[in-house]
């Protein structure tokens, strides 16, 4: 969004939306060519118990049939843009460095979900008479915090396990006792 | 009604509002939170509240929510929500003349205005939409649906309708996998169990709007100067009188944004901004973009009246206005309210309880926000590489809470990874949302409308007329659509020829 003195541009929820380089746009349409067609093939291949008009594949039939030729029409404009001199591969004030920690926290949140999947435990235990429970979710958590934290701020290591462990027992105490929502990790 | 209102000011009520309210004026003044993130972020906490604690929960996380963005807009020249642009345009220089905390007590003066004049006016004419909208049926139904992922693709993605179409589209492909509703045959499910009940729209929404938020900010470097004092806060009532039609027009035209899906608080308090310096006085216009009360009072208005518009179309037709309402509409659904032409049939007195539920929200929203700014300034001092990856977990947990499945952590998760994906090609993700929530209703409907029309002509189905007039609406949007983009590709190729290209 831009306000100028005589023009102000409007832009939607999505500020970043509109024009990529060429090259992805290609890629995006090579994307959704390939899921339109998989999703044509699946919606003909469900069965059809009623008649035509009430078949279960009609409506994804039709959205994968516009999807494709949206696709198209994205490739074209992709095309019609490199021909009129936009570069193919615009750098758009890309930061690599950037993209390569967006990785790390990509892959960071992936172990971590993994982690709670696999390592599901879960322990009860008493706090005087209050019942409490001790799953997979409070350790996994707090490593994972941990790690994610001195990886993206490098702080003094006792201040990222102290502020880790905190919220996690926080989170824990406010799921599993205010709104009685069991947490995962557990089973 | 009386019982209505009763039910609402019990101290739980009360405290659930307030608590929505805080924690939404909090996450919207952080930078980088968006109202919807905290709207999708929260539904996993509303999941274990009561239905009536829950509705006045995600209403007091929006109303705080869209405030929210004006603090650090204001004190540190970072919108923390995509609506308050403007806000931070005008309020930073008042801030940096050292009214900073004049230009927040206006800012909160203006929100409470909007808040009240989207209410009223939302009171004034769901009656005269629910009237009109109970002669719709399923072949009306299937065009609104349409129109709803439509026009929110036409609005989210600025110059290129394509793209946004497109993301609608995805988001109907994303909610297509399950059992269909009519035959019950599994479909797109590929043998697996877990696919059997569908994609969870809340993890989709939470993936989309919280986890990828993170994946594209938490790498990128901030540097925030912090101010030492605010000032100031209560703005003098001479100040607050004088820019009173202002703030009503403003508020009018939020709410009127408000209620065309996909647009959203951005865009009605960007217009009023704009509609604002073309009718303001000389004296006052030669302030706009230098530091004008006048400009921020239009801004806020409409992006806090923008709420009550935003709810017209989700109460009355079940179609979102913006995707903060889908993801009040998603918290609705989990506690088995269904929005839409037969709310006041379905729920009686629940539209009545919405009602008075936005009023104490939009009071406590008043009250709060000037209690609060302290403590968000305080909390501006924390640093991205600390504040981000503490939402993980919540993240984690609200896609979790909704069917207890670690399989809706890891849809939450790929949601996450295709938003991340989205915003690197360029794609809007709000039309997704859309897309996730209305293709049950334009699926279930198309194929009731087409088994009823089976042996009719087509003069019979050219003589629905409002279903006809909503097909000529859709093909008036793709036309729209379609010219908006051609204007901006010849814009661009007459920008690459001056450049020489």
């Amino acid at each position: 969004m831009q306000a100028g003195d005589d023009k102000v541009v409007f832009e939607g929820e999505d500020g970043n939306a509109g024009y990529a380089s060429p090259a992805l746009d290609l890629i995006a349409t090579a994307f959704l060519l390939a899921l339109s067609v998989t999703v044509l093939v699946a919606s003909l291949r469900l069965p059809v118990p009623g008649g035509l008009t009430t078949a279960p594949g009609l409506l994804p039939f039709l959205t994968a049939l516009s999807l494709a030729g949206m696709a198209v029409l994205l490739g074209i404009s992709a095309i019609m843009r490199q021909r009129e001199g936009t570069p193919m591969w615009e750098a758009q004030g890309r930061d690599i460095r950037e993209d390569g920690r967006s990785i790390i926290i990509v892959v960071a949140v992936a172990i971590y979900i993994a982690g709670l999947q696999a390592l599901a435990f879960q322990y009860y235990f008493n706090i005087g008479s209050i019942p409490m429970v001790l799953s997979a979710f409070e350790p996994v958590t707090i490593v994972a915090l941990s790690a994610i934290i001195h990886i993206f701020w490098r702080g003094p290591l006792w201040i990222t396990a102290l502020v880790s462990t905190g919220w996690t027992l926080t989170l824990s105490l406010v799921f599993q006792k205010v709104f009685n929502i069991p947490l995962p990790g557990g089973f | 009604m009386l019982e209505t209102m009763y039910l609402l000011f019990s101290p739980w009520l009360l405290i659930m509002t307030l608590s929505g309210v805080c924690l939404g004026i909090i996450w919207g003044a952080l930078p980088g939170l968006s109202t919807t993130m905290a709207m999708g972020l929260l539904i996993g906490l509303s999941a274990g509240m009561s239905q009536d604690a829950s509705i006045c929960f995600m209403l007091g996380v929006y109303t705080g929510s869209v405030f929210g963005g004006a603090i650090s807009a204001v004190l540190i020249n970072i919108p923390g929500t995509p609506d308050a642009v403007p806000t931070m345009i005008e309020g930073h220089q008042l801030a940096q003349r050292g009214e900073g905390g004049q230009a927040l007590g206006m800012a909160i003066a203006a929100s409470f205005v909007g808040g009240t004049v989207g209410i009223i006016l939302l009171i004034t004419l769901i009656p005269v939409i629910l009237t009109f909208a109970l002669n719709f049926r399923s072949w009306e139904m299937f065009w609104l649906a349409v129109i709803g992922i439509l026009v929110s693709g036409s609005m989210a993605a600025g110059t290129m309708p394509l793209k946004g179409w497109i993301a609608g589209w995805l988001g109907m492909l994303v909610a297509f996998v399950g059992l269909e509703s009519i035959h019950a045959v599994p479909r797109f499910t590929f043998g697996s169990f877990a696919l059997f009940d569908g994609i969870s729209y809340v993890a989709v929404l939470i993936g989309l709007f919280g986890l990828a938020e993170i994946f594209r900010t938490l790498p990128s470097k901030d540097v925030v100067a912090i101010p030492d004092t605010v000032g100031r806060i209560i703005p003098p009532f001479r100040m607050l009188a004088k820019f009173t039609p202002s703030a009503i027009r403003s508020g009018v035209l939020g709410t009127v944004i408000g209620a065309i899906p996909g647009a959203g608080a951005n865009v009605a308090s960007f217009l009023a901004y704009d509609i604002g310096r073309r009718r303001a006085k000389p004296e006052e216009k030669a302030k706009w973009g230098k530091g004008s009360y006048e400009a921020l009072v239009c801004a806020e208005t409409a992006n806090n009246a923008n709420i009550g518009g935003s709810m017209l179309p989700t109460l009355a037709l079940g179609i979102p206005g913006n995707a903060a309402a889908a993801a009040l509409l998603a918290a609705l659904t989990l506690k088995n309210v269904s929005v839409g032409p037969t709310i006041e049939i379905d729920h009686p007195g629940l539209i009545y309880f919405i009602y008075g539920a936005l009023f104490i929200a939009n009071v406590m929203m008043y009250l709060a926000a000037f209690a609060l700014i302290g403590p968000c300034v305080k909390l501006f001092s924390l640093p991205r590489g600390i504040l981000m990856p503490l939402i993980i977990p919540v993240c984690v947990i609200g896609a979790y809470s909704v069917k207890l499945s670690i399989f809706d952590v890891w849809i939450m998760f790929g949601a996450g990874l295709a938003g991340w994906l989205f915003a690197l090609f360029k794609f809007p993700v709000a039309p997704v949302v859309l897309g996730v929530i209305l293709a049950p209703l334009a699926d279930e409907n198309l194929r009731r409308s087409l088994f009823v029309f089976e042996d009719k002509t087509w003069g019979f189905i050219a003589s629905q007329w409002i279903g006809t007039l909503l097909m000529l609406f859709v093909l008036l949007v793709v036309v729209e659509g379609i010219l908006r983009a051609m204007r901006a590709d010849r814009e661009t190729s007459s920008e690459a020829l001056e450049k020489g290209v």
